[in-house]
């Protein structure tokens, strides 16, 4: 069979992989252990934090349970190594078994309870990491120092500090890496983390980590975890602005950290310990924040996503609605000038033809001709302004453009515009264009409303009012109101009482402030005069 | 009776101008309304002619305008003008007694032949409506002998079977006939045979 010779390139690309991942691990695995071999418990080689593990659980969760007989082939090649043999080989064999097969089993249970898309993105996530993790560590921590305990290398008196060092030292090295490789792991939120390193924020969060480890070391009197608790502080910041890269981020800053401060102040290993059993508390303290922060900015982003969504579907129902409006509002002018056209040859069949009476009709025609290409380059300019383009706007200048615009025909007609401004500084999240658009149709019909007023009555208020996350914009007019009838039918097409009007200044004014996310209405109409509010969205 | 005319109700000022121009040159009359408002407000019982009446009115509808003219019992055919003759639109129009209906741009041709349609049955009904008041006026002349003779007559019963059933002399039966159908202008028995059913829905 010929084909077995030749090499299948996605089998060769994908052993290829596979080796490139174990030699990864490998190395990784056995720098970090020889580097974290800090204060170890003589003679098993238990150190107060042990690095090492966070990667293995890390290659299981992100590569796959298959590579189980790496995590045993690195724990024995390790001791061997970093630690100098402390045991013959089977009783090696026998503890890189006991490492093996108990974060086998945590990979596994996590692999089953976590969300695959995101790992640890949600606070479930976490909740279910940190459990099964602490549960494994202290499972494997006992299996481990029970069997050297068994053979006689652990002191009866040493077993239960042996077994919480070692946990600990578990622990803090799943707890610490773990989620750092995964962030890592995210190459676009890696970017996106990047970018913001250079951010001033940025900068003053990692002083601000820097200052609560100098303040833990220089001020600590020989007893470091005194002052530790300040470290938590940058952290939670961290977290809480940035969500789990964050906290991952700064949780190994932090480990360091601890490590560098560990070396040059040279304390007894006790200390150590401890600052490593507070390290834990801040890990699983940060991890939650970043998780919950991430949690949230998560649904925030599905829910703009499914605004977005229907802002969309809003906007191809009023186009729907626009399309029929306009196709009757073409087919008057279409019905006038046909029966116009009908008129003049009617006019031509009678004997004396009536030239001036056949001069206004064709006038008629021509106009009639001109308000039907109207129609159509008004459905153009619709069209044109369709897609929106949501920017930081501010409100007033906003307004104050708007008013200018109209101002000349406001004060042709003797109407008075009052513009009130308590909230102009408001930002608004809106496509200028539209919205100044809508603004205009809006105001156009208050000012149209005024005009058949007495000259001192002929005023239109405008008020830009603050609210929560939006700002609404008040237009009232003292014209003559409202009918409970007209009110009802008052954002349908063709709806207008005035004479030259095609009654699509509100349909489109509404369609526009709908497709910004935000709302037209008719707020109050009564003999005084009608009331519009424009609910705007607002940063 | 009022001359025929077209009662044109659409709230687009150059339509209604352009149509009462192409019926004026075509020799119809026509009074133009911008609102079914306001042409209810003017509408009057002796109007005759059709009511041209465009379905999307800003305000009151066309199909409103349609049941008011209906509730107020007046006889006057209405035409509906649609822009695009949906199915529903029609429905809705023909049920509550629209004559017929035009779609809009109105074709001259079309609107003619309706318009004179509509006339002519407008002129039909008027005529049947006015005969039967006239019959009805003769006939309330009758005396209530007389009146008797003629819903047996009507009923198909001869002379003598009609002289048994009232207790009179045949002799009398002819007399009352023949003053009945001098009263009521009948120059046989089939013309009160059927003046007689053409009165049936009311009472003789």
């Amino acid at each position: 069979m010929p084909n077995t010779h030749e090499a299948d390139p996605r089998i060769e690309r994908r052993s290829l992989q596979v080796a490139l991942r174990l030699v990864a691990y490998f190395l990784i695995y056995l720098l970090l252990d020889w580097a974290s071999y800090l204060y170890p418990v003589v003679p098993l080689g238990i150190t107060p934090w042990n690095p090492p593990t966070g990667v293995s659980l890390f290659l299981l969760l992100a590569a796959g349970i298959r590579y189980w007989p790496a995590l045993f082939v690195a724990a024995f090649f390790a001791d061997l190594i970093v630690r100098g043999a402390p045991a013959n080989v089977a009783a090696l064999s026998v503890a890189a078994g006991i490492i093996t097969a108990g974060y086998t089993i945590a990979a596994r249970l996590l692999k089953r309870h976590l969300g695959m898309q995101a790992p640890l993105q949600s606070t479930r996530d976490l909740v279910v990491f940190l459990v099964v993790t602490t549960v494994t560590s202290l499972v494997v921590a006992v299996a481990f120092v029970g069997w050297y305990w068994r053979i006689g290398m652990v002191a009866p008196e040493d077993f239960i500090a042996d077994v919480v060092k070692y946990w600990v030292g578990d622990m803090n090295g799943i707890l610490v890496l773990t989620p750092a490789l995964f962030c890592l792991l995210e190459l676009r939120a890696l970017r996106r983390a990047l970018g913001r390193l250079i951010s001033l924020e940025v900068i003053l969060q990692f002083a601000a980590i820097v200052i609560g480890l100098v303040v833990t070391f220089v001020f600590s009197d020989e007893y470091p975890s005194k002052f530790f608790y300040i470290v938590f502080l940058p952290l939670i910041w961290v977290s809480a602005r940035w969500g789990l890269p964050g906290s991952a981020l700064g949780l190994l800053v932090i480990q360091l950290g601890l490590i560098a401060g560990m070396n040059v102040a040279n304390y007894h290993s006790a200390t150590f310990v401890e600052l490593q059993l507070l390290m834990t508390g801040l890990c699983m303290t940060g991890l939650t924040v970043g998780a919950m922060s991430s949690h949230r900015s998560r649904l925030e982003a599905s829910l703009q996503e499914k605004q977005t969504a229907l802002s969309g579907a809003q906007q191809l129902a009023s186009a729907g609605e626009l399309t029929s409006a306009l196709a009757h509002q073409l087919n008057q002018p279409m019905t006038a000038l046909s029966s116009y056209i009908d008129a003049c040859q009617l006019l031509f069949e009678q004997r004396d033809v009536d030239v001036v009476r056949m001069q206004d009709l064709l006038g008629k025609v021509a106009a009639e001709a001109r308000r039907a290409s109207g129609v159509v380059s008004r459905l153009r300019d619709f069209y044109q302004r369709g897609v929106t383009d949501i920017q930081k706007v501010q409100a007033g200048p906003l307004l104050d453009g708007v008013v200018q615009m109209l101002r000349r025909n406001a004060d042709r007609l003797g109407v008075e515009v009052v513009v009130s401004q308590s909230a102009s500084s408001r930002i608004l999240l809106v496509d200028p264009v539209q919205i100044e658009n809508a603004l205009q149709n809006v105001l156009q019909n208050a000012i149209d409303a005024v005009t058949p007023n007495n000259p001192d009555r002929r005023i239109v208020e405008v008020a830009i009012e603050s609210a929560e996350d939006a700002v609404a914009i008040r237009v009232r007019d003292t014209g003559g109101g409202v009918t409970a009838e007209a009110a009802r039918h008052l954002f349908e097409p063709f709806n207008t009482s005035k004479v030259t009007g095609m009654g699509m200044g509100l349909v489109i004014a509404r369609s526009l402030v709908r497709a910004n996310g935000g709302d037209l209405v008719l707020e109050t109409s009564d003999a005084t005069g009608a009331c519009f509010v424009m609910r705007l969205p607002a940063a | 009776m009022n001359r025929q005319k077209v009662y044109l109700v659409d709230d687009d000022a150059a339509i209604r101008d352009a149509v009462r121009t192409v019926l004026e040159l075509s020799g119809v009359s026509a009074e133009v309304f911008a609102s079914g408002e306001e042409f209810l407000t003017r509408l009057r019982p002796d109007w005759s002619g059709c009511v041209l009446l465009d379905f999307k009115l800003t305000g009151m509808d066309g199909l409103q305008v349609q049941r008011e003219i209906l509730d107020r019992q007046i006889v006057l055919p209405v035409v509906i003008m649609t822009a695009h003759g949906d199915v529903a639109t029609v429905k809705a129009a023909l049920k509550a007694g629209a004559f017929d209906f035009l779609e809009k741009p109105v074709e001259r041709a079309q609107l003619l032949d309706v318009i004179h349609r509509v006339f002519d049955l407008d002129d039909r009904t008027r005529r049947e409506v006015a005969q039967r008041d006239e019959l009805r006026k003769k006939a309330g002349r009758l005396t209530p002998r007389e009146r008797q003779i003629m819903q047996h007559l009507v009923e198909g019963r001869q002379h003598r079977e009609i002289a048994e059933l009232l207790d009179i002399s045949p002799r009398t039966v002819e007399v009352y006939k023949s003053r009945m159908m001098e009263k009521l202008g009948a120059r046989s028995l089939a013309d009160v045979i059927h003046m007689g059913v053409r009165l049936s829905d009311g009472a003789i």
